[in-house]
């Protein structure tokens, strides 16, 4: 388990069968506070997209069911241009470069990348796609504050604990998204899958309490049947199915 | 700085301690034992390959390996996989492959070394 550290809030999903980098960029990309979720295979990330999104992307070429090539077109083809893709790769001759970037990649880093090297490279993708991360979430009536950990209800402050504040900002970043469980105990509680997700259900059913989270709030923290959770308006809870 | 010889890349070893110490606890200890694990399929799946002549999984085998060593920072081990990855399907492929596995037992003892038991 890792100790407390900050943490960013950033979600990189980390597209790598071999076990050795996968650890070593994991570990390198969390110590610098960002979420890592690893995936062995292509498929496995397909389908964490099918469920929930993550901020930045990075893929290796050979995989065991296909390229990491023709995952990024499949990508492009079916969610656009706005997730940022970075290959990290040991294929290094021109070609290969050349064609990972014509199919959209933002950037190529033949491997092995240098500490310093991959996390200034993960900053510039990030920085080019969006915005710098805000010190604060505005999403009326809330208003968290990320340097002071505080939030606010209609100009009201609400005490929370830290895991409670971590989680309440992990979710109104992803306002609309559904998060699972192991995502939530991954990125917030800094754990593994084998930890008991009932952990996860009592801070939520705490946030509903202390953030009056009901229709009047204008906020619904609804539990989705076998994928998680979803914090979203009221209004959009009403015209999107469960 | 590693010298050009070096077995273990002291950036990257510096990097795991300060990891290991900090914000990643255990980390070198799974790494440590994810590479032996990994690394000895890998070493003897470019064998088996080599045995039945599919230059294709040999050369799969060795760039896989030639990725677990760049990231873990053994440098000799990553340059004999390159030369292996190079050298296949020739008759000197054989011969990488002998120095492949020396240097895997060689990173794999100078991680011991560098990271105890």
């Amino acid at each position: 388990m890792s100790m407390n550290r900050t943490r960013l809030g950033i979600t990189i999903g980390l597209v790598e069968d071999d076990p050795v980098t996968a650890q070593m960029v994991a570990a390198q990309l969390s110590d610098a506070g960002y979420d890592v979720q690893v995936y062995p295979t292509a498929k496995a990330f397909k389908r964490r997209l099918g469920t929930e999104s993550v901020d930045l992307a990075i893929l290796d070429w050979t995989l065991p069911d296909g390229t990491g090539l023709e995952l990024l077109q499949q990508m492009r083809a079916e969610l656009g241009a706005e997730l940022p893709v970075i290959f990290l790769t040991a294929r290094e001759s021109p070609a290969d470069v050349v064609a990972g970037l014509d199919a959209g990649a933002d950037d190529y880093i033949v491997k092995p990348a240098r500490n310093v090297e991959l996390l200034a490279r993960v900053r510039s993708a990030l920085r080019r796609r969006g915005p710098a991360a805000p010190e604060e979430l505005d999403s009326a009536p809330f208003v968290v504050d990320l340097r002071r950990r505080t939030v606010s209800r209609d100009g009201a402050d609400i005490r929370l604990n830290d895991r409670e504040f971590d989680l309440f900002a992990y979710l109104l970043r992803r306002a609309g998204r559904i998060v699972s469980r192991d995502s939530l105990l991954s990125s917030v509680w800094n754990t593994g899958p084998g930890v008991s997700t009932r952990t996860v259900d009592t801070y939520v059913w705490r946030l509903r309490k202390k953030l009056g989270l009901t229709a009047d709030s204008g906020w619904q923290l609804v539990a989705v049947y076998q994928h998680g959770y979803r914090l979203a308006r009221t209004s959009d809870e009403a015209t999107e199915p469960a | 700085m590693s010298t050009p010889d070096a077995t273990l890349d002291a950036e990257t070893i510096a990097l795991l301690r300060r990891m290991d110490a900090t914000s990643q606890p255990g980390i070198v200890l799974r790494l440590r034992d994810t590479f032996a694990t990994t690394g000895l399929a890998l070493v003897d799946g470019m064998r088996d390959a080599l045995g039945s002549r599919d230059n294709a999984a040999f050369a799969r085998h060795a760039h896989s390996l030639k990725g677990a060593a760049g990231a873990i920072g053994a440098l000799r081990l990553r340059d004999a996989c390159a030369e292996a990855e190079r050298l296949v399907p020739s008759a000197d492929a054989s011969a990488a492959l002998v120095r492949v596995a020396s240097e895997f037992e060689r990173a794999r003892g100078a991680l011991e070394h560098a990271f105890g038991g």
